[in-house]
């Protein structure tokens, strides 16, 4: 990996326990992580091993017990709420398992909310979405509110809004969890072709092995601790899965088989 | 995030629960209307105090007496006819010098004599008032026939109406009776300056000639005839030479030179240019040591009481407001619960917190706004309603033609949306700060 030469995360001595009366719950013991511009760096992890926990204290939306976590320099747990807020407003897109589009809005105007907070005019923003809608495979899809679209469909949304502002980490907290596994194959490959595009680095909490084969590096989380890092050669995603399907040669079948391989 | 993404945002919000941003409006619509009507009951009052006190003389008037007066006419004692230190002067340069006080338009002195009128065989007391014609014909006084005399024709004169009515006969039986009146218009009169009583053979007086009448709805300038100063001084000054003999006096010949020009005038009138600066010149006058009186002092009294009444009134209407504001903090606070996720999902994908903050405000005072525009509307519409229904009463009693009416000048309208769009503000507060506070995590989790 000499490419991805600069540290964009960098995670320290990261701990967090959680208090529930007198009880304590250690989500995370002892984390040190450090993730690269343009890498796509997936979070594996059984239930309850503490992903989430880790993806939101990078994410800035939750603070850490102790240690520290570095985003492009800034330490984001010193940041006060105010902070915080414009920081992911420059920096960070957010994709959620359950999608959370705005149930009132359509789909371009879902994927535009970021460019208004931004305060971009309006002309530049809706071409900005529709761009982005396109580039998801949803250019005929516009005007559709999320209710009259499928969950495939919506996840597509949520990642144009979480790539439409360009920020350099993307987060995914389960992207593909209410997905079939075909349609799950479909995000991940717009995903990368998304983050690729941009040099964007992107961070992603699973349990589907499908998408872990995407991962330029792989994280293996138990019990709150990280138990291995798995790094893979910068083109061998590319080589692998994404030329061959967009070519044809293999099929969503081949890559479930290979993901059940890996594990 | 610019302020018209937030607008449109927010009344879209706002659209999407219809229901219940209308009633939440409603109730600042009571709210609003209570007050702006109350309040209107109030303001017409004063209206009508006004209008009732305007026809009693000019609101814009100060009469002006100089209060040692009584005592120099009283007295005939030597040490009267000197002016005691600290007194002061109520002549041509005490005229100059209200005419310099700020708000003052004109001032003008009068003098009255005593007088017996003649007309043929009748005759009657009359009072006469010397004036400056050219600055009594700014008053403004209203006439029922002719025009207002001037000092260049002969010894002209305006009438008041009540003049003409009570002559008598000396002559006859009981000449207090049987009061007749005369046509003072067209009829030969004439005046002796003198109000002494003349048995038999009575002096030359002057004939004057009449040029108009005042109206009888003017009751400020109904008892006397007015005369131009000099016109009158000097006929007076002949007729005292002609009937030195007579043991007429009226005081005036008896004070020295100097004492005469102190007291050129006995009253005078001070126009102000407008009703709200009377008192300040009425002030004014009565610390250089006059008496002053204005029908804003009634004003003032009724403005007291008519204030009180009005705070009693708009605090009823306040009440209500106040449930309303309530009212807004309630579906604010809702609002808030619904959209938990929604809020959380935008602090995620990049809101600031000031922007969740405005936007939450912003509906709350759109509330505010729109339940103040159309609360005014209504009030409009009941302000009409009470109106017509207490000009209806006055057709059949007249007791109310005057009546307290509804009033709502544009500034009420204005000052009404500007306070329920403060309310909608205030009430939003509490709920956008909580709004902010939310834990975008938290709110994300929610289902
Ligand atoms: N807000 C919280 N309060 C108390 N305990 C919490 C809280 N959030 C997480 N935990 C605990 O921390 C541990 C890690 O939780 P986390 O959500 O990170 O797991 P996860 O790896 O994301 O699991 P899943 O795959 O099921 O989402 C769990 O034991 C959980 O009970
Ligand atoms: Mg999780």
């Amino acid at each position: 990996m000499t490419k991805h030469s600069e540290v964009v995360i960098s995670v320290k001595g990261l701990r967090k326990v959680y208090r529930i009366g007198n009880e304590k719950v250690v989500a995370l013991r002892q984390i040190d992580l450090d993730i690269h511009r343009g890498e796509i760096c997936c979070i594996l992890g059984t239930s309850g091993s503490g992903k989430s926990t880790l993806l939101n204290m990078m994410a800035g939306l939750e603070k850490p017990s102790k240690g520290t976590i570095l985003i492009k320099s800034e330490a984001i747990e010193k940041m006060s709420e105010k902070q915080l807020a414009k920081f992911r407003q420059r920096n960070i897109g957010f994709i959620f398992q359950s999608y959370n589009l705005l149930s009132a809005l359509t789909a371009i105007e879902n994927v535009a909310m970021p460019l208004i907070f931004r305060g971009m005019p309006k002309a530049l923003r809706e071409k900005r979405a529709k761009k982005y809608l396109k580039m998801v495979g949803l250019g005929d899809r516009y005007h559709h509110k999320p209710t009259q679209m499928s969950g495939g469909q919506q996840q597509r949304v949520g990642i144009a809004r979480a790539f439409v502002g360009t920020p350099e980490i993307v987060f995914a907290d389960e992207p593909t969890g209410n997905l079939d596994t075909k349609t799950s194959i479909e995000v991940m490959h717009i995903m990368w072709r998304m983050a690729r595009e941009k040099d964007q680095t992107i961070v992603i909490v699973t349990h589907d092995p499908e998408v872990a084969l995407y991962a330029d590096k792989v994280v293996n989380i138990r019990d709150g601790d990280i138990q291995s890092v798995e790094e893979r050669p910068e083109d061998d995603v590319y080589e692998k899965f994404i030329k061959p399907y967009e070519e044809s040669f293999i099929t969503a079948d081949d890559i479930t088989e290979a993901a059940s391989a890996a594990l | 995030m610019n302020s018209l993404e937030l607008a449109l945002m927010g009344i879209k919000n706002l659209l999407r629960r219809k229901a219940r941003t209308i009633l939440t409006v409603l109730g600042v619509i009571i709210g609003t209307a209570s007050i702006v009507v109350m309040v209107s009951l109030g303001l017409g009052m004063n209206k009508a105090f006004e209008q009732q006190l305007e026809e009693y003389g000019s609101l814009t008037m100060i009469e002006v007496y100089n209060n040692r007066g009584g005592y120099m006419v009283m007295s005939d004692s030597g040490e009267s006819s000197s002016v005691p230190e600290g007194e002061v002067a109520f002549n041509d340069e005490t005229i100059s010098t209200f005419e310099n006080i700020e708000h003052v338009e004109f001032a003008l002195g009068m003098k009255r004599f005593d007088g017996t009128l003649y007309a043929g065989k009748l005759q009657s007391w009359a009072g006469i008032m010397a004036v400056d014609l050219e600055k009594f014909k700014k008053l403004d006084i209203d006439l029922s026939e002719g025009t207002m005399p001037s000092a260049d024709g002969v010894n002209e004169v305006l009438m008041g109406f009540r003049v003409s009515e009570d002559f008598y006969d000396p002559n006859s039986r009981n000449p207090y009776s049987n009061q007749s009146s005369v046509d003072v218009m067209n009829t030969k009169l004439e005046v002796v300056p003198s109000s002494s009583y003349y048995d038999g053979k009575r002096p030359r007086g002057f004939v004057i000639t009449p040029t108009g009448l005042t109206s009888e709805e003017d009751w400020d300038y109904a008892w006397d005839i007015f005369i131009d100063y000099d016109v009158f001084t000097k006929l007076k000054a002949d007729f005292d030479r002609r009937n030195k003999n007579n043991d007429d006096d009226n005081g005036g010949r008896k004070r020295s030179r100097s004492n005469e020009d102190q007291d050129k005038y006995d009253q005078m009138k001070i126009s102000v240019d407008d009703v709200k600066y009377v008192q300040e010149v009425q002030e004014q006058v009565k610390e250089m040591g006059y008496e002053a009186y204005s029908l804003t002092d009634a004003l003032e009294n009724m403005k007291q009481t008519s204030g009180l009444i009005q705070a009693v009134l708009g605090g009823i209407g306040a009440v209500s407001l106040f449930v309303a504001a309530i009212g807004i903090t309630n579906t604010m606070v809702m609002s808030i619960y619904e959209r938990t996720k929604e809020i959380g999902v935008m602090k995620v994908i990049g809101a600031e917190l000031k922007d969740i903050k405005r936007l939450f405000l912003f509906e709350a005072a759109m509330i505010g706004f729109f339940g103040g525009v159309f609360g005014v509307v209504i009030s409009y519409g009941i302000s009409f309603l009470i109106n017509s229904v207490l000009s209806g009463m006055s057709e059949g009693g007249g007791y109310y033609g005057v009546g307290f009416l509804s009033d709502i000048p544009y500034w009420l309208a204005l000052l009404g949306i500007a306070f329920s769009t403060f309310i909608g503000l205030a009430a939003g507060y509490y709920p956008a700060v909580r709004a902010t506070r939310l834990s975008a995590l938290e709110a994300i989790r929610t289902e």
